[in-house]
């Protein structure tokens, strides 16, 4: 036990080193990266389920407003001075900002449509249950339903005569 | 009024009452026969009360001579005057008048060749015939002999079959034996029985009324016979021909061994005379047992007087001065024997307690008299007419519950200890009683005193409150009789009783005890017990396929209709309604039975009633969860729509890097 979490700390080490190691050799990436992935960064601080369903929505789509630069940066020149160009170019911010607000759009609808068709799906389960139950009355009686006064007709033959003689001796 | 037809064979003319062949419990009425217009017959119509000695008709076929009114047929008609059916007895008619029109009536005395010749040597002739067959006729008195053709020259006996053996005679025309005996429980007696009635008879005929008129006390009366003997208490001070007496006093006598035999009576009449003998007295007890006051000299004597005083008798048996009036003053040893095999010792009679005096004063009477009747309780019957006194006293509590108890106290095993031979018609009924002593405790239909009713009285007819104006003694009669009943308009509350389960039981060998035992565990349910019954009925109707009863399957139907309705699956429920409705149209109550005494269906509803039920109850659950969730669906929703989110911008942008890629790349 104690061998096998020692061997995770140290796999855990050996990424967090790489990928610093990988971050120092791409500095400007990490920086259009960085500032692009803010409105990512502000749904994962706003997103209170542990899932961060939010966080995925946002930030997947906000990932695809910023790749375009990220590209851009890796093909043409990937240096601070390119890093700073492409984020100055207000057309990247509206890519960038729409792609994200696509992504909140995603989250903030979807549930009011989910919501839509899980109430359509259990009002025809209820409907199909209910006409289930009237075939069940219509074949058995209103004694089927746990009716306690119409049930004592069914639960032994005579029962209702007895109550008629109740009856009588009441009325009496 | 008019005529009915009795049998297709007898036409009674139910408008001519003919007064003069009437008798005590039976009106007469003009009848002839249909196949042959013969008119020379007499319609007794007979009161429904009292039993007939109908096993009497079979031994009566074919009786020769002229000595009897002799019975031809009986049935049951529907008699219009008394708007019920009643018994019909078919008899020869007497050519000729009533000697007596009543038992009141006074007569110019018969000669002496007139009573011999013309009485005498017919009756003898008849009663040889009945003894022959193993008959009795226990009916002859002044008021049943007819003159058998206008000259009046030969007297015939009138018929015995429409009352119970001596149930008609007045107390002077029975011997001492039967006469102690309440009427309806005189029994068949035996031919001696008849000759001493046929004694008192003719010494009517000889003094041209009856010896004795009026009998005021009739315990007194009897006593006086028994301390001096039936014939000086009979003939008393009437004036007899010398050659009368001799025959008198055979046939008069109280001692069986003293009184005349048939022969005897035989020779007598042929001529051959003999010196008259003194009639012969019980022996007197050295000193009386006095009892309420009246000294009793003999052994039946005090058994009478202790029968006829039953409060102080259980005082008296239990006292030292019966002990030792039995012991010192009777001096009779076979008294002795008797009473220590009746009850034991004297000290087991001191040591029983005093809710046993009944039995104990029953036991010490049949042993001080063992060929009496039994006495109990205050009532007095012989063995063989303990079913008549039965059917005659049934509505009278007090009887049924003396029969019962006569029936369960033991008092029979003692009276069979006592006697010496029995007739085997006797032990025959003794074997009957022996059988429904079982009976009577019984509670359930079936049983108790109805049981003992049937069981006594093979001829009994059912006398059930609902078919009882019926008359039926037949139990293959008995569904045309509910049939009857049903097309009425007031219908009792069930077609059976504890009288038609009775007589059911006890005269129908196709209706045993595994079928009426049911009835017995009372259903507080009407439609069960109303299916037990049909049950019962289906049976019968079958066994004797006496045709269709469409009103009696109609209220079995109606009585039923809780059972159709405890069906719960509708669409069965309707079906049954159906087939029940057309079973009852066909008259026939096992088909109405086959449909609904159909356990399978029954149950097979019941469990599928029960699958309905959950399966209602798990929808409900459903439908509830559903309503539950339909007011959470926001947060179902919210959690659910996250997802969806996550998934579609998860794949819209996988799609969007994969086209900006191959974009950037191309």
């Amino acid at each position: 036990m104690a061998n096998r979490s020692a061997s995770a700390s140290a796999t855990k080490a050996v990424l967090v080193m790489a990928v610093a190691g990988t971050m120092i050799f791409t500095l400007p990436t990490v920086m259009v990266l960085t500032v692009g992935m803010i409105p990512t960064f502000i749904a994962y601080a706003t997103d209170r389920r542990k899932e961060k369903y939010k966080t995925v929505s946002v930030g997947s789509l906000n990932f695809v407003g910023v790749l375009p630069l990220l590209v851009t940066l890796w093909t043409k020149d990937h240096s601070f001075d390119m890093g700073f160009s492409v984020l100055s170019d207000p057309f990247n911010w509206l890519m960038v900002l729409g792609s994200s607000s696509a992504g909140w759009t995603i989250y903030l609808v979807a549930p009011s449509i989910v919501s839509i068709f899980l109430q359509a799906r259990i009002e025809l389960s209820v409907e199909r249950l209910k006409k289930r139950q009237a075939r069940l009355i219509e074949e058995w009686g209103e004694g089927v339903s746990g009716d306690r006064k119409s049930n004592q007709r069914g639960s032994s033959p005579g029962d209702k005569e007895q109550e008629d003689v109740r009856d009588a001796g009441s009325a009496q | 009024m008019g005529t009915v037809v009795l049998k297709d064979q007898f036409e009674i003319d139910d408008s001519l009452h003919l007064p003069g062949y009437d008798s005590p419990t039976a009106k007469a009425y003009a009848c002839k026969s249909v196949t042959d217009g013969q008119s020379s017959l007499v319609a007794l119509i007979c009161d429904a009360d009292v039993p007939m000695r109908t096993e009497l008709l079979e031994g009566l076929k074919n009786f020769p001579g002229p000595g009897l009114v002799k019975p031809v047929d009986s049935g049951v008609v529907n008699w219009l005057p008394t708007g019920r059916r009643q018994p019909v007895l078919i008899c020869e008619k007497p050519l000729g008048s009533r000697v007596f029109e009543t038992l009141d009536t006074v007569i110019q005395p018969l000669s002496d060749n007139q009573i011999i010749g013309g009485f005498l040597t017919p009756a003898i002739a008849t009663l040889r015939e009945l003894a022959s067959r193993g008959l009795t006729h226990r009916n002859i008195r002044p008021s049943n002999i007819f003159y058998a053709d206008d000259s009046a020259r030969l007297i015939m006996l009138g018929e015995c079959i429409s009352a119970p053996p001596g149930y008609n005679q007045p107390l002077s025309f029975e011997t001492l034996e039967t006469g102690m005996a309440n009427d309806a429980g005189r029994g068949m007696g035996t031919p001696s029985d008849d000759l001493f009635s046929l004694g008192v008879t003719l010494l009517s005929l000889l003094i041209g009324r009856l010896p004795v008129s009026k009998i005021e006390n009739p315990y007194q009366f009897m006593l006086d016979r028994i301390n001096t003997g039936s014939y000086a208490s009979i003939v008393g001070g009437h004036r007899i021909q010398q050659n009368m007496i001799e025959i008198l006093r055979g046939l008069l006598a109280d001692d069986l061994a003293e009184r005349w035999p048939l022969s005897d009576v035989e020779l007598w009449a042929s001529g051959r005379r003999m010196t008259p003998k003194q009639a012969k007295l019980p022996p007197k007890a050295a000193r009386p047992l006095p009892i309420a006051g009246f000294e009793h000299e003999n052994i039946r004597s005090a058994a009478h007087g202790l029968s006829q005083n039953w409060h102080l008798s259980g005082d008296i048996i239990r006292g030292q001065d019966f002990d030792t009036w039995i012991q010192r003053s009777l001096n009779d040893e076979q008294v002795v024997n008797n009473l220590n095999k009746a009850i034991g010792s004297t000290q087991a009679i001191q040591s029983a307690p005093r809710a046993e005096d009944p039995r104990l004063i029953a036991k010490v009477i049949l042993a001080l008299d063992p060929s009496g009747p039994i006495r109990l309780g205050g009532f007095a019957t012989h063995v063989d007419g303990i079913g008549t006194t039965l059917s005659v006293g049934f509505e009278n509590e007090v009887t049924r519950n003396q029969i019962t108890e006569l029936l369960v106290s033991g008092v029979l095993k003692t009276w069979l200890g006592l006697q010496g031979r029995v007739k085997s018609e006797i032990m025959n009924f003794y074997g009957i009683l022996e059988k429904v002593e079982g009976f009577i405790n019984l509670p359930g239909a079936g049983f108790g005193i109805e049981r003992v009713l049937y069981e006594l009285n093979p001829y009994q007819h059912c006398v059930s409150p609902m078919i009882e104006h019926l008359y039926i003694t037949k139990t293959s009669e008995l569904i045309p009789a509910l049939e009857a009943v049903a097309q009425g308009d007031n219908l009792p509350p069930m077609p059976m009783d504890r009288h038609i389960a009775a007589f059911l039981s006890a005269h129908s060998e196709h209706i045993d005890e595994r079928i009426m035992r049911p009835l017995t565990h009372k259903d507080n349910r009407p439609a069960d017990e109303a299916l037990k019954v049909m049950r019962i009925l289906a049976r019968v109707q079958s066994v004797y396929s006496n045709g269709a009863a469409p009103a009696l399957c109609t209220w079995l139907k109606d009585l039923t209709n809780p059972a159709v309705q405890s069906f719960n699956n509708n669409k069965l429920r309707t079906q049954v309604e159906r087939q029940v409705v057309q079973a009852a149209e066909t008259g026939f109550v096992v088909a109405l039975m086959r449909i609904l005494d159909d356990a399978k269906v029954m149950e097979l509803d019941k469990e599928n009633y029960r699958k309905a039920q959950k399966e209602y109850e798990e929808c409900s659950a459903q439908i509830h969860r559903m309503d539950a969730g339909l007011e959470q669906k926001e947060n179902l929703a919210g959690e659910l729509g996250e997802q969806v989110a996550a998934v579609i911008a998860g794949v819209i942008a996988s799609i969007g890097t994969t086209a900006i890629v191959m974009i950037y790349l191309t």
